[in-house]
């Protein structure tokens, strides 16, 4: 019972943001909450993206969404599979060093402010 | 001479007593499979044939099964730690993911407790991210509703 409650408060959650997501573009309007990291260093932190990236793939629009944020895109089906499976706890050590390590270049090389490395900036 | 059912689910026979005495030793049937006397349709457990009573009392014993130890689960906490590296707050958020990690890394070596350690850490910090988060997020609309600072539009 309690377990059944979870999933449905987590789908209520989950419906109402994705409706959100898709009503409102976070472009244009500031319903969203901001990137406190991008507010207090003015520089892209590897998730600032995620939000306008999301309202364009609800959109269909994978290539606009895959230049907002090309991490957040590639790591949903990722994120998706870890939360579906239910416990990333037999995942090998090493992987999740590579995630971390994949995590912190993104978010040095989306700040360098020369091409190509602009392209990754949202 | 009898019917037996193999360890398959099919029905083998009818084959003598002797036969079956031999795939008792040999651990093929044991005390609990089931058999019918030739001429008798009630299919009853090897062990209550009068027949096989010496064999079972003689200590064919089946091979004790290995002990199951039902491993623990130690959640790492991974996704809630990549989502507030990405969503709430960065530094934090990787400090929960190098504990997500050595949840891991510690599981893997067969410590427990370290790993149990890990995982009270690695949501320790999440919540720490997602605090973090919120807390900049409100002062940032307080100070933006005082027109205190220019806006940095991120999302």
């Amino acid at each position: 019972m309690v377990i059944r409650l979870k999933t449905i408060g987590l789908g209520v959650v989950w419906g109402s943001v994705s409706a959100a997501l898709f009503a409102f573009d976070p472009g244009r309007v500031r319903i969203f909450p901001v990137c406190p990291f991008h507010q207090l260093t003015g520089l892209w932190c590897p998730g600032c993206g995620t939000t306008r990236a999301l309202h364009q793939l609800l959109h269909g629009n994978l290539t606009t969404a895959f230049r907002l944020n090309p991490l957040a895109i590639l790591m949903l089906p990722l994120v998706s599979y870890l939360v579906t499976r239910g416990d990333a706890s037999t995942l090998k050590p090493t992987w999740i060093w590579v995630l971390l390590g994949v995590v912190v270049a993104f978010g040095v090389f989306r700040n360098i402010s020369a091409y190509p490395f602009t392209l990754l900036a949202p | 001479m009898f019917t037996i059912i193999g360890a398959d689910g099919k029905e083998y026979g009818p084959v003598s007593t002797e036969q079956i005495r031999q795939w008792f030793a040999e651990g093929r049937a044991n005390a609990l499979t089931q058999m019918k006397a030739e001429g008798s349709t009630e299919w009853k457990p090897l062990g209550s044939f009068p027949e096989f009573a010496a064999s079972v009392a003689s200590g064919a014993v089946p091979p004790p099964t290995a002990p199951v130890q039902p491993r623990p689960h130690v959640p790492n906490y991974l996704v809630p730690a990549i989502l507030s590296t990405v969503c709430c707050c960065l530094p934090f958020g990787i400090v929960a993911i190098v504990f997500a990690a050595q949840v891991n890394a510690k599981l893997q070596a067969g410590d427990m407790r370290s790993a149990m350690e890990a995982s009270r850490r690695a949501k320790t910090w999440c919540w720490i991210a997602v605090a973090c988060g919120l807390i900049a997020t409100l002062l940032w609309l307080t100070l933006l509703k005082l027109h205190a600072i220019g806006v940095h539009r991120a999302w």
